[in-house]
């Protein structure tokens, strides 16, 4: 029954004209009625149409919190995270899909310097840190330009000096870029989908197993070995989960 | 005769010597005994004594005695004396035992015996003698462990009575445990016996029975596991063929040590094939029920979840499967309590474990399903039950909690201080492509990059081979200068010198540049010449006035400032003409 709907909802849907827009807003009614499986459908197929939002995932987030799937609204709230990391309502949501899980684990404490540097690295994009670099690099060549123009021995030096230090921004924002682009290559965060796994010593099923962890967690995966996967927890555990149990938060699965 | 002497003489002479060594000794019919079986022990001497003291038999029970004996003896005149006293003794309990020091007077010295060292074993069969006047008592007297299963699995049920029976012509009246039943490697409990007389065919032949004593026995390990005997000491009344003055018969009472014989019970492990992960031990048949007092409520109220299972099996021997629960809800321990009964067919009634949940904050909180595997030994099969999912919805309450944010991309993540309650969807979006091609490594990128770098380079190369034009005038004037200004900066010193010298350069000037004599030349004529050739009309009176001032200061002293500044006009007129004579 459930599967003749959906069939007729698809057909439906290639009715339609294949805006995104359309597609979202319909999507929103359906949730507005409490058709929550309906508006999942919509939504999945914005996302299937190529394009996404923030505001997208947060609506399926929602939509899989009503229908209590704890570890897909949590996919989809990080993933939202990922494109609009401010985002307050967001951010309030997610805590409340997070309150449903059963594991929390103390995150290790950082240093100031540490958490100051992460900071920074992450204050923007790679995206934005690209365009900041090539301003900076173009006012080191700018004001290069202006020093060989001047004339007067204080001109000359006031733009060298201005050259140089903009230089060495934008050395510094490469290191940035760099930096950010291997933590984010280093750092796979990705959900627990299983009801409950153990977390084992070693990619095996008689090794021993540390402890169970729940549907919902978030972990980092660290490397993988056939179908296992090397995980890191919150609180810095280490340890190897089937590969099946996890969906990594990432746009290129889709 | 004479050896008839020798002999007196010698009797007279030994005997005080062999009557002076007393033996006075204690002596057992075996050092090495079954607990049913019996012991005959004798103290003897050799001399009359008084005031015999015997040991106090601890760990034996007297059967008879004492008996006193006394003998005296004659060989060959010779007279030996011999007086005992025996005790026939039941012993009590198994292990090493002594037979204590007895003790007499003889001739006012008091002789003590060595203590006998024995040992009392297992019961022991004894051979069947119909001479045994307790042969009537054996045979009609029996103890049966009966096992209601020979084959269990671990942790099932099995149950041993001990039934006791009797030939309706013997009556027991007194009966004493003496060796009770060890159970190593099983969970036991005794049943209550009634201990009603009840009748039953036993060996072909028709016996009352009591059911002495009922044990539930749980296995706790596989393998072939032996059940020690009980061993019974019982008193009974035995007919004798005399009959009294009324014609009843008499009744002579027996006492007799009877064991049931050693059983061994095969347990049998559980199978490996399809074993529960989760499986903790529990056998028998159950069912299985999570709930919770309440499926709403308010933050910081209260409820109760339990965590129950009912039925038949060893309830008592495993533990209940845990409850897993949202870390957001406060959770205390459980409290465990339970409704069991052990009935000769095992164990019966309910266990569960009552969780005090307080959730903190307004949200839906899912309790996930539990399962619960258990060992059916009928089916011979594993069984696994699973509870329902619960939710428990927490209407009103202080809002979520600080989220837990502490990815590396997420390290920016400002907490904000919005916390309210769920959170609506959005209605407005834009929606931006899914593949966005990096920005940063792109060729935009480095196009960008390169940009500025490659406009610096082009207006260095463009400006080294178009050299800037105010380099190249400077270049000019300062050749010009050199050329004919030189001797007047020379003789900036004299005023005089300085100003012949000065004169002369501008007309040296006009000479070069127009190939014309012009010193002797009138101003107006000058004036015309050069307004002529292109010159425009402020340079030429610039030039005029520096010649003006060489003339006037032939006749008046110049200061040295008027002199520098004369000479600055120089070059000025000089280099403005010489751009000025090129267009």
């Amino acid at each position: 029954m459930k599967n003749i709907l959906l069939l007729a909802l698809f057909s439906c849907l290639t009715c339609f004209g294949q805006d995104p827009e359309d597609l979202f807003r319909e999507g929103n009614i359906a949730y507005n009625k409490g058709a929550y499986d309906r508006a999942i459908v919509y939504y999945d197929s914005v996302s299937s149409l190529g394009v996404h939002s923030p505001e997208l995932y947060f609506n399926l987030g929602n939509a899989y919190y009503k229908k209590n799937a704890i570890a897909s609204s949590i996919l989809n709230y990080e993933k939202a995270l990922l494109l609009d990391a401010d985002n307050a309502q967001l951010i309030n949501n997610l805590v409340y899909a997070q309150n449903m899980t059963l594991d929390r684990f103390t995150s290790l404490p950082e240093s100031e310097l540490k958490k100051a540097t992460a900071d920074l690295v992450f204050l923007t994009s790679v995206r934005g840190w690209s365009m900041v670099l090539i301003a900076v690099f173009w006012l080191a060549a700018f004001l290069f330009f202006l020093f060989k123009r001047s004339n007067s021995s204080i001109r000359k030096r006031l733009f060298f000096t201005g050259f140089v230090i903009s230089l060495l921004l934008s050395i510094l924002t490469v290191v940035i870029i760099l930096q950010q682009k291997n933590t984010l290559r280093n750092t796979n965060p990705a959900i627990v989908f299983v009801q409950s796994e153990s977390f084992r010593a070693e990619p095996n099923m008689r090794s021993e197993v540390l402890l169970t962890i729940h549907e919902g967690a978030k972990v980092f995966i660290v490397e993988g070995v056939e179908d296992w996967i090397k995980i890191k927890l919150q609180n810095g555990s280490i340890g190897w989960i089937p590969r099946s149990s996890v969906q990594p938060i990432s746009f290129t699965e889709e | 005769m004479r050896q008839l002497l020798i002999c007196c003489f010698l009797t007279l002479v030994l005997s005080p010597v062999a009557f002076a060594q007393v033996d006075f000794k204690a002596q057992i019919s075996k050092s090495q005994l079954g607990i049913n079986e019996r012991l005959r022990v004798e103290f003897s001497m050799n001399k009359d004594g008084d005031n015999f003291a015997p040991p106090s038999f601890d760990g034996f029970r007297v059967v008879a005695g004492p008996s006193q004996s006394v003998s005296n003896m004659y060989v060959n005149g010779k007279r030996s004396f011999s007086k005992s006293y025996t005790y026939l003794l039941t012993p009590l309990k198994k292990g090493k035992n002594v037979i204590g020091q007895a003790s007499i007077e003889i001739d006012g010295e008091i002789y003590k015996t060595t203590p006998v060292p024995l040992e009392i074993t297992a019961a022991v069969e004894i051979p069947k003698n119909p001479n045994d006047p307790n042969y009537i008592a054996s045979e009609s007297l029996h103890l049966v462990a009966a096992l209601s299963k020979s084959k269990v699995y671990i942790n099932e049920p099995i149950t041993v009575v001990y039934k006791l029976y009797f030939d309706s012509k013997v009556r027991p009246s007194d009966v004493n445990p003496i060796d009770m039943p060890e159970y190593n490697d099983f969970w036991s409990q005794d049943i209550p016996s009634r201990r009603t007389i009840e009748k039953e065919m036993y060996k072909g032949k028709l016996y009352n029975y009591v059911a002495w004593q009922q044990t539930v026995l749980y296995p706790q390990r596989a393998g072939k596991l032996p059940i020690a005997p009980l061993s019974l000491d019982v008193q009974l009344d035995v007919p004798t063929n005399r009959r009294d003055f009324f014609g009843n018969q008499v009744y002579t009472q027996v006492s007799r040590t009877i064991t049931a014989g050693k059983r061994t019970l095969t347990v049998l492990p559980f199978p490996d094939e399809g074993k529960p992960t989760n499986f903790n031990g529990a056998v028998g048949d159950f069912s299985f029920e999570v709930k919770t007092s309440k499926n709403a409520l308010n933050a910081s109220e209260s409820l109760q979840a339990t965590v129950e299972v009912k039925g038949k099996g060893n309830l008592k021997l495993f533990s209940l499967p845990e409850m897993a629960t949202p870390s957001a809800l406060e959770r205390y321990d459980p409290e465990y309590s339970e409704q069991v009964n052990t009935t000769l067919s095992g164990m019966r009634g309910s266990i569960k474990n009552t969780y005090t949940l307080v959730p903190q904050f307004q949200g839906k909180y899912p309790i996930p399903p539990i399962a619960f595997s258990y060992f059916d030994p009928k089916a011979k099969t594993y069984k696994t039950l699973e509870s329902a999912e619960l939710v428990i919805d927490v209407l009103e309450g202080p809002k979520a909690a600080t989220p837990v944010v502490n990815a590396p991309n997420a390290a920016t993540v400002a907490v904000p201080n919005v916390t309210g309650s769920f959170q609506f969807i959005a209605q407005q979006t834009s929606f931006k492509p899914i593949k966005q091609l990096p920005f940063f490594g792109s060729t935009l990128f480095f196009a960008l990059l390169a940009f500025p770098v490659i406009l610096l380079l082009l207006y260095f190369i463009i400006r080294s081979q178009t050299p800037d034009a105010t380099a190249i005038a400077r270049r000019h004037k300062a050749r010009l200068v050199k050329k004919f200004l030189g001797k007047a900066k020379k003789n900036m010193s004299d005023a005089s010198a300085f100003y012949v010298s000065l004169e002369a350069a501008l007309h040296n000037y006009l000479k070069a540049r127009l190939q014309i004599q012009t010193s002797d030349f009138s101003k107006e004529k000058m004036q015309t010449l050069l307004s002529d050739k292109g010159v425009e009309k402020d340079t030429v009176g610039l030039f005029i006035q520096v010649l003006t001032n060489c003339e006037l200061a032939r006749y008046a002293p110049s200061s040295r400032s008027s002199m520098e500044q004369d000479y600055d006009t120089a070059v000025d007129a000089i280099t403005q003409m010489d751009k000025q004579f090129k267009s």
